[in-house]
């Protein structure tokens, strides 16, 4: 898997898991914050996101909320996030 | 007089977690202080929790609130906008709070002084009629206010602990203390009946489990949206849990299994309103029927409509209340849910009136036409809000700009089409069943299907020629039954040639050309949504001819004959 299609992955993943009809995988952008300001998603959409994630990646969310808001702080950050996880099998 | 902490000796547990144990004297000691801290009562005082970060500071500051004389106001969310309406209010006359930003009154500064009266009366409500008062945001979006006193707020708190057997719990919750479901579940009914709540809030499912795990929590306070994350933990990945609460929103059957099925611990929902407070529950692994909470009794009105009398309703309603929902009761005093009658539909659990968004879609500028509707949603939100409009020069961000003026985001409609002009009748009414099909969704709000689920499909040769035999399955929701008679749906002839006969024909036979005609053809069963069919061809080779006949077990429903215009090279 090379590192760009990780991230379109993960796009992707968004806009169908999350259903934003008014938003292209191509138009998000890696760093922007995907909660409250940039996409202006809310708290549920952040549960939905985590179960697509843990669905499509096989991984789970961190034990400890601090940690999650890093997470799923952005695009990138959740790309790092799962790079990690599968690195550690 | 029902107070709290009556059943707690001073070293027995009151709250747990990553911020470390506090027991019922520790919380009496910090109430005192804070009681000491805070300006002195008047008829009206309010002391204004905000509070995002630690349960037991919430408790602790309602306490102290109520020692000082004070009533509580609980502001509707801990947005900054939200904060200040209530803030703003005359009789508001402190804020306490434990989030990032700065003034006025931070939590922290009160407490330790050791300023408190060590014998101040700690966990009684103070002698006034209204000791709480919890705000709601309404329909519109504007904040509506319910004033509780105590034998309401207390009096559901000890009755909710008694009826679910939770005296003496360890509780942790997924949601906030401030709101009521939160604040009577996962405040009031461990402080009344001797138990105790975990200080932290988790949100994300793993840290939900591991908080409840890692703490010995027994009961978990959540909602539906919460609940669809939380049905991914392995099982066993919450503990020891002996219940679970849901409330606030419908708690969809595949929600409620996906977690039950894992985990082995029945989900209880309570359903109530902010009007009548708590009206009952049920397990849905029992049974679908809502069972009356003791001290409420129900009735339905002539219309339809649940009426509910309770102790624990807003004190200036007409009892019995009549709420918007509408209700079948059962002769074993149970009832059953027939969903609303005013278009307010609970999005994500908030109340949304669809007309009122409707009305403020139409005022946005260059609206010229536009409709709303929801749909159930799977996600847990309740319901969610479809919106179709006719606006040239308009973007969905910008209608959904101009709605969160006055709603909620995380209400506004999750899909928005512009088309040129709405599926309206000739009188000007909408047709739900169209607007709903532009979503690719049936009427019941579930995916249309537009293909049939072909199984095993086998040739075989016979005296006369060539056979084949498919297996197909017509889904519930095939679509090609829209726009036929509502309650008999008929598979239109020209639909089973279609999309049944001629696909198979051309797999089967490549090589004929166009269809010329159709002799002897037969419709003689209806093919129901659901229905399990088989389709046999057969054909001598070389010829131009193919007969069909579809079957439903032993029963035709169609046959005839195919001619075809010669066959291909």
């Amino acid at each position: 898997m090379t590192e760009e299609s990780l991230e379109l992955r993960i796009k992707k993943l968004i806009v169908d898991a999350l259903m934003l009809d008014d938003v292209t995988p191509e138009e998000i952008v890696d760093e922007d914050p995907l909660f409250v300001e940039g996409l202006g998603l809310d708290s549920i959409d952040a549960l939905e996101l985590a179960l697509a994630i843990h669905k499509e990646f096989n991984v789970k969310t961190a034990a400890d909320d601090e940690r999650n808001r890093e997470i799923f702080h952005s695009v990138k950050s959740l790309a790092d996030f799962i790079r990690a996880e599968q690195a550690n099998g | 007089m029902i107070a709290l902490l009556s059943k707690h000796a001073d070293d027995s547990l009151v709250a747990f977690g990553e911020s470390g144990d506090k027991t019922a004297a520790d919380l009496r000691r910090d109430a005192a202080d804070i009681a000491a801290g805070l300006p002195d009562a008047t008829d009206d005082s309010h002391v204004v929790l905000v509070f995002q970060n630690d349960r037991y500071l919430f408790a602790a500051a309602m306490l102290g609130a109520w020692a000082a004389g004070h009533a509580v106001a609980l502001p509707p969310n801990t947005r900054r906008e939200s904060v200040w309406k209530v803030a703003d209010r005359d009789e508001s006359v402190a804020i306490l709070h434990d989030t990032e930003s700065g003034n006025p009154i931070r939590i922290e500064k009160l407490i330790g002084t050791g300023v408190g009266d060590a014998n101040a009366a700690i966990g009684a409500p103070p002698p006034r009629d209204t000791i709480a008062t919890v705000y709601t945001s309404g329909s519109t979006g504007e904040t509506q206010a319910w004033p509780k006193s105590a034998a309401q707020l207390l009096g559901e708190a000890s009755l909710l602990a008694d009826t679910f057997r939770i005296a003496g719990g360890r509780t942790a919750a997924t949601v906030p203390p401030g709101h009521i479901y939160g604040l009577l579940f996962s405040v009031l009914a461990p402080l009344i009946s001797g138990g105790s709540f975990l200080r932290e809030t988790p949100f994300h499912a793993e840290a939900v489990a591991s908080a409840a795990r890692e703490h010995g929590a027994n009961i978990l306070v959540t909602v539906p949206a919460h609940l669809r994350g939380l049905g991914a933990v392995d099982s066993g990945g919450f503990g020891q849990l002996d219940r679970v609460f849901s409330s606030t929103a419908p708690l969809g059957q595949r929600v409620a299994s996906a977690f039950t099925d894992r985990q082995e611990v029945g989900i209880t929902e309570v359903f109530g309103s902010s009007e009548t407070g708590g009206i009952a529950w049920r397990e849905q692994r029992e049974t679908n029927r809502w069972k009356p909470l003791p001290s409420v009794t129900i009735a339905a009105s002539d219309d339809g409509r649940l009426l509910v009398n309770s102790p624990f309703a807003d004190q200036h309603l007409p009892l019995p209340f009549a709420t918007a929902d509408l209700a079948e009761i059962h002769g074993d005093g149970t009832f059953s849910h027939r969903g609303r009658m005013d278009g307010v539909v609970k999005v994500g659990g908030r109340r949304v009136s669809l007309p009122a968004m409707e009305r403020a879609l139409h005022a946005v500028e260059g609206v010229n036409d536009a409709t709303l509707l929801a749909v159930d949603d799977e996600s847990g939100r309740g319901s969610q809000i479809l919106g179709v409009v006719v606006a040239a020069d308009r973007t969905a961000n910008q209608l959904k700009d101009a709605l969160a003026a006055e709603f909620e985001r995380s209400t506004l409609p999750r899909r928005i089409l512009f088309v040129d002009e709405l599926p309206r009748e000739a009188s000007g009414k909408l047709q739900r069943k169209r607007v709903l099909r532009l979503f690719g969704l049936t009427e019941a709000g579930k995916p249309i299907d537009w293909e049939l689920k072909w199984g095993d499909r086998k040739g075989t040769e016979t005296e006369e020629g060539l056979e084949v035999q498919v297996h197909a399955h017509v889904p519930e929701t095939y679509g090609w039954y829209e726009g036929h008679f509502t309650g008999y749906p008929i598979m239109a002839g020209a639909v089973q040639l279609h999309e049944v006969v001629l696909p198979q024909v051309r797999k089967s036979r490549p090589e004929l050309g166009d269809l010329k005609r159709i002799t002897r053809l037969k419709f003689l069963d209806r093919i129901k949504p659901g229905d399990e069919i088989r389709l046999l061809l057969s054909w001598t080779p070389g010829s131009e001819n193919v007969e069909f006949r579809i079957m439903r077990d032993q029963t035709t429903c169609a046959a005839g004959r195919l001619t075809f215009n010669g066959i291909l090279q």
